[in-house]
């Protein structure tokens, strides 16, 4: 009796592990393609039109580095947004 | 009224609980999971706070969230999209736990709590800022936040009147002291989002002087800083835009090597990079305090983040700058900010009255003598009960004046990464051996690294050169200062290699029974002072319930366990229980 609930465990183990390794396949060949579709498409057209994500300019011109955030209490309604 | 506050999914994992505006219950994730640092959703918090105000999850009105997590999902696109093709490796690692796990925060709050009321988003430098604003002394202050990164903020100023918090100005992501801070922390071989209170203990080893200290006009370059504070890194010399690691090839170059490994041994050079990124730290940082000040003409300060963390300069804070007043918070990094979340929801947003002061940082379990009693029991653990409270006291003391380490568990278990008395481990700071003892059989950890005393407030002046009158956060071990030079030969196990002393202070209606102990040590040896260390290993979190406590001393060379009104001899018990060294890692 258990033998066979040790051999049971082992089952269930063996495929958990084998559902994990195999999601870990697709999720990384779907993310490969959004990366390279969705990702790479969209960093070709932002390029083209010179548009950067990131702020990434150093100027010794600059007087300050601080932008304005202004942020405030604002409508409650606007706390219950995860944006 | 119940607010359940939640910080979780980056570093720090934590929950806080507020009832009528006054912070009742707060921990962290860690203590409970036994994992440092816990990232999870913070379940075992949220029930221990539910649990020590008899409440069930519905009776709490509302729950908040530390950040606005689309917010960070469009920060994080934004690196990938700015940095493809480069991105690649990250956006597989972290794409799966921003899709599954942070943008469905709502869906986990709902499902892992059962809980069918209102959830608030806070925005992440918001949640700082009231985390320090709205439970300090201060009916109007100057605020500062400084961490690595929240949403896209990493650096944000403002003012806190009343109930409101007014952030103005902000500088972004990529730009940000936490993450240059914490970029050479990896350089030098330590861990990110942990060790750089490491590289701020190492940095009095190397060179402080800006003028022949090599790496500080070299480390300049990777940073231009205005004389307003505000600041842009140079990204040329780092990668953690786009990788999962920090520096970039052009760092190790400039700082004329590769990344050190892992516990490798710190050389000169590595102390003198510590010591050029605390120089330029301070140098950035009393130039932002400045320009704060100029702004908002306040002479109150707050601050929180984790570069609040960086106790050495905040014990220069009041001596480099206009402000007259400071507050930190006992947790001003990530994990901090689930009480910032529950205090902007009932004063801010709801509108109530600020009616309490974070005086006490115990807001931690607790466990009660018939509970510890029968754990001891339980375990059949050999111990004796202490007459009184007299008997505590004078006990303890005088184990500690010879020579023994002791661990001390005592009432709620402190909130913040530092003990404060209640999870505490105590030793003799006389004993010039003290500081290897505890290295070598308790802490195994890093020898350079300095152990901190415990005074009594009263007594504080008297040894070490504090700003007058002493401010607040030195309760919470937030504040280095110079310990004066006639003590530094009497008490070298706290005296770090600069001649100073991350003190804590501390209040007899504050904790009674640790000031007494410290009064009663000071009685015999001439010198009111204890070293008061963290009880539990290098990386292991501060351990929390009885089981731990009694594990740890087990594990370690801690020769008793002062634990409510019982003590445990290690001797008298088996010592098999587990092997410290091989626990003992970062």
């Amino acid at each position: 009796m258990k033998g066979m609930k040790d051999f049971y465990k082992g089952l269930k183990k063996g495929f958990k592990n084998f559902g994990v390794n195999v999601s870990t396949i697709v999720n990384t060949f779907l993310l490969s393609l959004v990366y390279l579709f969705g990702v790479g498409i969209t960093c070709l057209f932002a390029r083209i039109a010179s548009k950067r994500f990131l702020d990434l300019e150093v100027s010794r011109k600059k007087e300050t580095y601080w932008s304005d955030l202004n942020l405030k209490k604002k409508d409650v309604e606007k706390y219950y947004k995860q944006f | 009224m119940y607010i359940l506050g939640i910080s979780c999914y980056y570093h720090d994992s934590s929950a806080a609980l507020l009832k009528d505006g006054v912070v009742v219950a707060a921990a962290e994730e860690e203590r409970f999971t036994r994992k440092k640092h816990d990232t999870s959703f913070p379940i075992n918090a949220i029930k221990y706070c539910l649990k020590s105000q008899n409440i069930g999850i519905n009776d709490v009105d509302y729950v908040g969230f530390y950040e606005k997590p689309l917010i960070k999902l469009e920060r994080a696109l934004s690196q990938h999209l700015d940095t493809f093709p480069l991105s690649y490796k990250t956006f597989l690692n972290s794409m799966p736990s921003l899709i599954n796990e942070k943008i469905r925060i709502t869906g986990a709050i709902r499902k892992k709590l059962e809980y069918k009321g209102d959830i608030m988003f806070i925005e992440h430098h918001l949640a700082h800022a009231a985390s320090s604003f709205l439970i300090s002394p201060f009916e109007k202050a100057a605020i500062l936040t400084v961490d690595g990164v929240g949403e896209w903020t990493t650096t944000a100023y403002g003012t806190g009147e009343g109930n409101e918090i007014h952030l103005m100005k902000e500088i972004k992501f990529p730009h940000s002291i936490g993450l240059l801070y914490s970029t050479i922390t990896a350089y030098l071989g330590f861990s990110v989002n942990n060790s750089e209170y490491k590289v701020m203990g190492l940095s009095p080893y190397g060179n402080m002087d800006k003028k022949s200290n090599p790496y500080y006009e070299k480390l300049k370059k990777v940073i231009d800083v205005k004389d307003d504070g505000s600041y842009r890194l140079n990204m040329s010399y780092f990668i953690f835009h786009h990788a999962d690691r920090m520096p970039s090839k052009k760092l190790c170059e400039l700082l004329g090597g590769p990344v050190s490994k892992r516990d490798s041994e710190m050389t000169q050079r590595h102390k003198d990079i510590a010591a050029a990124l605390q120089l330029i730290t301070e140098e950035i940082m009393t130039k932002m305090l400045n320009h704060v000040y100029k702004v908002t003409k306040c002479e109150n300060i707050v601050m929180a983040g984790g570069v609040a963390l960086n106790s050495v300069y905040n014990g220069k804070i009041l001596q480099n700058t206009p402000f007259k007043k400071i507050w930190i918070q006992p947790n001003p990094s990530d994990g901090g900010t689930s009480i910032g979340v529950v205090s902007y929801i009932y004063h801010t947003l709801l509108n109530n009255k600020r009616n309490y002061v974070l005086e006490s940082a115990y807001l931690g379990p607790s466990f009660s003598s018939e509970e510890i009693k029968s754990f001891l029991d339980g375990n059949r653990i050999k111990y004796s009960k202490f007459k009184d409270e007299d008997d505590l006291i004078k006990t303890t003391a005088k184990l500690v004046h010879d020579n023994n380490v002791i661990g001390w568990f005592q009432g709620g278990m402190e909130w913040g990464p530092r003990a404060l008395g209640a999870r505490s481990i105590l030793a003799n700071p006389c004993n010039p051996k003290a500081k290897e003892l505890l290295n070598s059989k308790v802490k195994h950890r890093e020898k350079f690294r300095p152990f901190a005393p415990v005074v009594c407030e009263d007594d504080a002046s008297k040894y070490f050169e504090c700003d007058e009158p002493i401010p607040k956060p030195t309760d919470f071990m937030l504040m280095v200062y110079p310990v004066r030079k006639k003590w530094q030969d009497k008490i070298p196990s706290i005296t770090h290699v600069d001649g100073s002393g991350r003190l804590q202070t501390i209040k007899r209606n504050d904790n009674s029974l640790y000031y007494d102990v410290i009064k009663e040590f000071g009685g015999m040896s001439g010198i009111p002072i204890l070293i008061n260390t963290s009880f539990n290993i290098r990386g292991e979190p501060i351990v929390c319930t009885p089981y731990d406590a009694y594990k740890c001393m087990m594990g370690t060379g801690i020769d008793y366990l002062v634990i409510d009104k019982f003590l445990v001899k290690r001797d008298e018990n088996p010592q098999d229980m587990w092997n410290s060294e091989k626990h003992a890692k970062d």
